[in-house]
């Protein structure tokens, strides 16, 4: 019997190839990721309704940091929007409202903690089911919930993504998976980019400024999204001014 | 004043009590006294107790004998008075005695009714209702039997000459206790019908509260749910008949090794749905069940009674929904899963970031949990990513999202090389990474006052371009410790 991980790893590198391979998305609605540079690349300009989004890469790709622009844009357009941290590895002051206080009463974001990793797909089988929520993202983490930990990272296994599938098409809703989801209609891969010197300042990994991050979606069609660097002396970056050379940066692919 | 009804189930000659069946002929009944009482007690296989006031405005208590009558399936004897003995007496007789039909309510030994007796005083047949302050006299011409007193004691007193409960009603309570302790004076109180009241409804103001009171110890959780069902439908009656919605439900088991336990049961949002509240309660109840040493789906000790008290209500949501958005979402629907989860996983599992300022960086990542979504949470969908969608809290599209940290849940211990008093590769279980750079260090302590530490952190970009935070702290010896704390994304 062939491992499941294997094959789903086959499957991928064969969309890779072949991208008429891969399930086409349907024409249902998109929303926004928030990121236009992404947007861009994306078919039919934003992540679909209805279907699983596969959003994989290493550590310290920046995925969290475009998850959380997503999220953002979807909490700023009134929607509920609820995650599914499984490693419970969140850092809270970096999901607060949109003007960096904590909200009070209305609540757009549910962050969802489960105690075991085990329990992050069922969660995410009743968020999807209430149809309560416009964007359900399941955070895999380390452990992999309903499955093993492929090459490419945790994962989900077939049986659980077919069902989370199902309840997002008739919930109509963005459903973001952070690992590899087999029947994801869209892979987002991303992988860090090399760092270079800014506008001949030497560039460091932690000195203010960004670091570049490729993105890339089935049909060789990719972007490189500039995020910038943690500050020093915080656990968080806040309220810091773009480099006017970075702002320049973007847009190249 | 109390009044307490008994019901008794009339059972086949082949099984007088009902034994052997479950549920009990008394559990199966404990719905249907549900909608006549909010309290009710199974006190045998085939004997339940009720509480009986609170009939005044609704035909009195012939209405609620006839309304316990109309609800049971089976055949039963309906007796209320004063006290627990002189109820039970009553239901007795009443089934033994059946009727021929409805007959007049009797007047009282002072010339007035009973209270509750409302505009109706046409008693149902198999319904015997002893008057208040009639309990003694309604008593004492019925034989030693109906007292209900242990087998032993009752055959002792039949032995010394006692036949009716007048007979030991006559007697000095200081020569029964002369003659047979303890017992002779509870049965000598049982006599004269001086047993306190059984029923204690809560004060004027209190929460809105059902409660059953189960025969034997109930280990089971399956058992309990099946009595809950109707406890719910008569809190939410009354709690949704005064125009509220349950925020808090409190479900609380007596045990039988004495003492009580309570598990709070919290919807996302105010709501009267029997279906949700159920599944709410099963699950703390399964929760209870797997926390204890009792075995799958058992409770760790044997429960006596049950409870379900309404304790804080609210008021019903109303939005107002968007008549041209193509979708919306139903805020009931998204607070249903969130209390589901919040039921199996616990309160904390559902969350909104609360962050404090404080040094230690695990402190400074705090959650507070919250419910469901409020009424104006959730809003209109179905705009396209070319559509006109508002912009988004007045961040441009174009401005690089800042990295995000991913701290662990518990530091991780790693193998950190250095070199020249800097780290210069890190080993953390899934290989050795060679370090780019290295920043810090960064030196935080304090909590001197309850959990002191210590920590020097670097920032460190790893050749294949992880940022990550490490820390090290000094260990005995002068040695340091050195440990993974999170990554930036």
């Amino acid at each position: 019997m062939p491992d499941p991980a294997v094959l789903h790893e086959l499957e991928r590198r064969l969309e890779e190839i072949d991208p008429s391979r891969a399930r086409p998305p349907s024409a249902g609605p998109t929303v926004s990721t928030g990121i236009a540079l992404l947007d861009g690349i994306l078919p039919r300009g934003g992540l679909p309704r209805g279907e699983p989004v596969e959003w994989l890469g290493p550590r310290s790709c920046g995925k969290t940091a475009l998850l959380r622009a997503l999220v953002r844009r979807r909490r700023a357009e009134g929607e509920p929007v609820a995650l599914v941290d499984a490693g419970r590895t969140l850092f809270a002051p970096d999901w607060v409202g949109p003007e960096g206080e904590e909200e009070v009463g209305e609540e757009t974001l549910w962050v969802v903690r489960p105690p075991s990793g085990e329990e992050a797909a069922w969660c995410a089988d009743l968020l999807l089911r209430s149809g309560g929520f416009g964007t359900v993202a399941l955070l895999l983490g380390d452990e992999a919930p309903g499955g093993g930990r492929g090459r490419a990272g945790p994962g989900l296994r077939r049986s659980v993504a077919v069902r989370l599938q199902r309840l997002a098409e008739e919930a109509g809703a963005v459903f973001v998976v952070e690992g590899v989801s087999p029947l994801a209609a869209l892979r987002l891969r991303f992988r860090p980019g090399r760092l270079e010197p800014l506008g001949g300042v030497p560039f460091g990994p932690f000195l203010p400024g960004v670091r570049p991050v490729w993105v890339r979606v089935g049909g060789g069609r990719r972007a490189e999204v500039p995020v910038l660097c943690p500050e020093p002396g915080e656990g968080r970056p806040r309220n810091r001014r773009v480099p006017a050379a970075a702002r320049d940066r973007k847009g190249r692919r | 004043m109390a009044r307490i009804a008994s019901i008794r189930i009339a059972r086949p000659p082949g099984d007088p009590a009902g034994r052997g069946e479950e549920p009990s002929p008394a559990h199966r009944l404990v719905a249907a006294l549900l909608e006549a009482s909010p309290r009710v007690m199974v006190a045998a296989p085939d004997l339940c107790r009720a509480d009986a006031r609170g009939w005044g405005r609704r035909g009195g208590e012939a209405a609620f004998a006839r309304a316990v009558h109309a609800a049971a399936a089976v055949r039963v004897g309906v007796g209320i008075a004063d006290v627990r003995v002189a109820a039970d007496a009553a239901a007795a007789v009443a089934l033994r005695e059946g009727g021929a039909g409805d007959v007049p309510l009797p007047p009282t030994s002072a010339g007035s009714t009973p209270p509750d007796a409302g505009s109706s005083r046409i008693v149902p047949p198999r319904t015997r209702i002893v008057p208040p302050g009639e309990a003694r006299s309604f008593l004492a011409p019925l034989p030693l039997e109906v007292l209900g007193l242990p087998g032993p004691m009752e055959e002792t007193l039949r032995t010394a000459g006692f036949r009716t409960v007048r007979d030991l009603a006559a007697r000095e309570r200081v020569e029964l206790e002369a003659r047979f302790g303890l017992e002779g004076i509870r049965a000598h109180r049982r006599a004269l019908a001086e047993e306190e009241g059984l029923f204690r409804p809560p004060p004027p103001g209190e929460p809105p509260e059902a409660s059953v009171e189960l025969g034997d110890g109930v280990r089971e959780v399956e058992p309990l749910l099946f009595v809950l069902g109707p406890l719910l439908d008569r809190l939410c009656g009354e709690v949704g008949g005064a125009g509220w919605h349950i925020r808090r439900l409190v479900l609380r088991l007596g045990l039988e090794e004495g003492g009580r336990r309570e598990i709070a049961v919290r919807p996302a949002r105010p709501t009267l749905r029997r279906d949700l509240l159920h599944e709410l309660c099963r699950a703390g109840l399964e929760r209870s069940a797997a926390s204890g040493a009792g075995g799958e789906g058992r409770l760790p000790a044997p429960v006596t009674a049950l409870s379900l008290r309404a304790d804080e209500r609210a008021v019903p949501e109303v939005r107002q929904e968007d008549l041209f958005a193509s979708r919306s979402r139903d805020p009931a629907a998204a607070s249903a899963a969130i209390s589901r989860i919040r039921a199996r996983l616990g309160e904390d599992a559902v969350v909104a970031p609360a962050p404090r300022p404080h040094h230690r960086p695990e402190r400074r990542s705090r959650w507070r949990a919250i419910g469901g979504p409020g009424g104006g949470a959730a809003g209109a969908e179905g705009r396209g990513a070319d559509g006109a969608a508002p912009p988004p809290d007045g961040a441009s599209q174009d401005e690089p999202p800042p990295g995000i940290l991913r701290l662990l849940p518990a530091p991780r211990p790693v193998e950190v090389r250095c070199e020249a008093g800097r780290p210069a590769a890190v080993h953390d279980g899934e290989g050795l990474h060679e370090l780019a750079a290295a920043e810090g260090p960064e030196r935080l302590s304090g909590d001197w006052w309850d959990d002191p530490y210590r920590r020097e952190y670097y920032r460190v970009c790893t050749a294949r371009g992880e940022l990550l935070w490490i820390f090290r702290e000094p260990r005995a010896g002068g040695a340091w410790r050195w440990w993974l704390h999170g990554w930036w994304d």
